[in-house]
């Protein structure tokens, strides 16, 4: 009997804590008895009040109010002895309720696995391997959630043999799109030990994790006409779409051409969109001041610059902005004598 | 869902006094290289997938398979005028006939967590607070509670721990009576 602490799954509901949501551990025994867990605080920790007898798989479920649409956020197999697995995802970002990246990005995925039979040649198969399992989903434009009924793609099913820490590193998402640099999506690692490893019926899952990518963001700006000397810069109109959960995003101008490395760069204030957000988001909003803000004549380069975790990208660039406000007068003076 | 922090900053600058550019506002220059593109992002995609094909020298095959699970599925629903809630498939024990359309096949409502929809349903629903072991099959429940739930007119739910539980049906069935004369034979 081992008497099982479900710290680890309640937490995972801290991310979905609030009112449009309802979370529900269930615990499903060996024998297919089944047993919710409640009353669920968002946080905090309890003891199987019978302790886990052979094994159990507890489930972490939230269910949305507006729809009633589920989802599994976790779940864990308790068992005194078949196989553990541990997945582990690292990325860029040090964000850390679900591990999220972008799509042209690396991460790494780390799974360790113990209590594989590797020396007794006569034992059941089942017990010589777990299952590493990876799947991904493309979800629906503008959301953020892989919808109920959502198609997943398998990229790996390969059975472990060996115990120990094995890795895959620097690797960028499975995910398909038509347009990969607005690819939004999922990919969810699994270890699973064999259906007939003595734990009831199906494959049953030992740990797993997933990761969130997320599109690159773009922006367009509307206003300036590159043709034209300006004695009064103009409003802009700046659209931003899919700016990363964690980014900061502002114009810069700066004088003369284009360059990697302006000199005397200056930021708009005006302009300046911080997202702390579990998803990209999109704004549309005008600046009018960069009449007042660039004071001297001359010939610039305006730039939207999107920072994130990953660096800096420049999503947007025109060249030149002519400022010229100098009266100039065409003509000749002639005495009136 | 956490809802987004969005700032814009609304810095309203004087710049009469400023000479050129503002300085004051100047910062090391960040260096910003523009996004790939699809094209860069499929080559890097191909590539890794041409280094796993060498990994993988078979074919990809599923050894095991795995159950989509869900929990409204594997759940009897009750509702009320207003709200509805779920419990384990099994745990509902006892449905009088004047009460079978609380049990639904699809949401009605707003959803409760059972906690919240019992108290506010105690004049239909009754609690039977059970042990693992009953909730097993491996000991029955009561006869006699059992054969109250008749009279007290109530939708019984089985629960252990306050959690909504499924009972195995050896639980709920009569012991088998032993025929002495028949074991002393």
């Amino acid at each position: 009997m081992k008497k099982l602490l479900l710290s680890l799954l309640v937490t995972t509901a801290v991310s979905y804590a609030n009112d449009g949501y309802m979370n529900q551990i269930v615990q499903t025994h060996a024998d297919g008895t089944t047993h919710m867990i409640t009353p669920l605080a968002a946080a905090g920790t309890s003891y199987d009040a019978d302790g886990v007898v052979d094994s159990s798989v507890f489930r972490l479920w939230t269910i949305r109010l507006s729809d009633n649409a589920e989802y599994l956020l976790d779940e864990k197999t308790v068992s005194s002895y078949h196989p553990q697995g541990i997945v582990k995802i690292n990325t860029g970002d040090p964000y850390t309720l679900i591990p999220r990246t972008r799509v042209d990005q690396t991460f790494s995925i780390e799974f360790e696995v113990s209590g594989i039979v590797t020396d007794d040649p006569s034992v059941h198969d089942a017990a010589k391997s777990v299952i590493f399992d990876h799947r991904t989903t493309e979800y629906a434009s503008g959301e953020s959630e892989a919808l109920p009924g959502a198609h997943w793609d398998t990229h790996d099913h390969d059975p472990i043999i060996s115990n120990g820490t094995h890795s895959f590193n620097n690797i960028v998402t499975q995910i398909q799109a038509a347009d990969l640099t607005q690819a939004r999506g999922e990919e969810v690692f699994s270890i699973y030990a064999n259906p007939d490893f003595g734990v009831g019926e199906g494959a049953t899952l030992l740990d797993h994790k997933r990761i969130q990518i997320w599109p690159i963001a773009s922006a367009t700006v509307s206003g300036i006409d590159t043709s034209v000397e300006y004695t009064k810069i103009p409003q802009v109109n700046v659209n931003l779409v899919d700016l990363y959960p964690d980014s900061t995003t502002y114009i810069r101008v700066y004088e003369g051409e284009p360059s990697a490395t302006p000199v005397s760069p200056l930021n708009i204030n005006t302009s300046f969109v911080i997202v702390d957000d579990v998803k990209p988001v999109n704004r549309s909003y005008n600046v009018t001041s960069l009449d007042t803000r660039i004071t001297e004549d001359g010939i610039y380069t305006m730039e939207v610059i999107h920072e994130t975790p990953f660096g800096a990208d420049l999503l947007y660039q025109t060249y030149p902005l002519k400022v010229e406000r100098s009266i100039k007068v065409n003509g000749n003076v002639n005495s009136s004598e | 869902m956490k809802n987004s922090i969005f700032v814009v900053y609304l810095l309203l600058c004087a710049t009469s006094l400023a000479q050129s550019v503002d300085v004051s506002n100047e910062k090391k220059s960040v260096v910003a290289h523009k996004p790939p593109t699809h094209k860069d992002i499929a080559k890097i995609q191909r590539k890794q997938a041409l280094a796993k094909a060498e990994i993988r020298k078979s074919p990809l095959k599923p050894i095991v398979t795995i159950k989509k699970h869900s929990l409204i599925g594997n759940s009897t629903l009750l509702a009320s005028s207003r709200y509805w809630t779920l419990v384990p498939k099994g745990s509902v024990i006892h449905i009088p006939t004047h009460l079978k359309d609380r049990i639904v096949n699809k949401p009605k409502g707003k959803l409760l967590n059972w906690s919240d929809f019992l108290r506010k349903n105690y004049g239909w629903l009754h609690v039977q607070e059970i042990k693992m072991s009953q909730a097993k099959g491996r000991n029955k429940i009561n006869q006699k509670a059992i054969e109250a739930y008749q009279s007290i007119g109530k939708i019984v739910v089985a629960t252990c721990a306050k959690g909504p539980i499924s009972v195995a049906p050896d639980a709920l069935k009569p012991p088998t009576k032993v025929d002495i004369k028949d074991t002393k034979n």
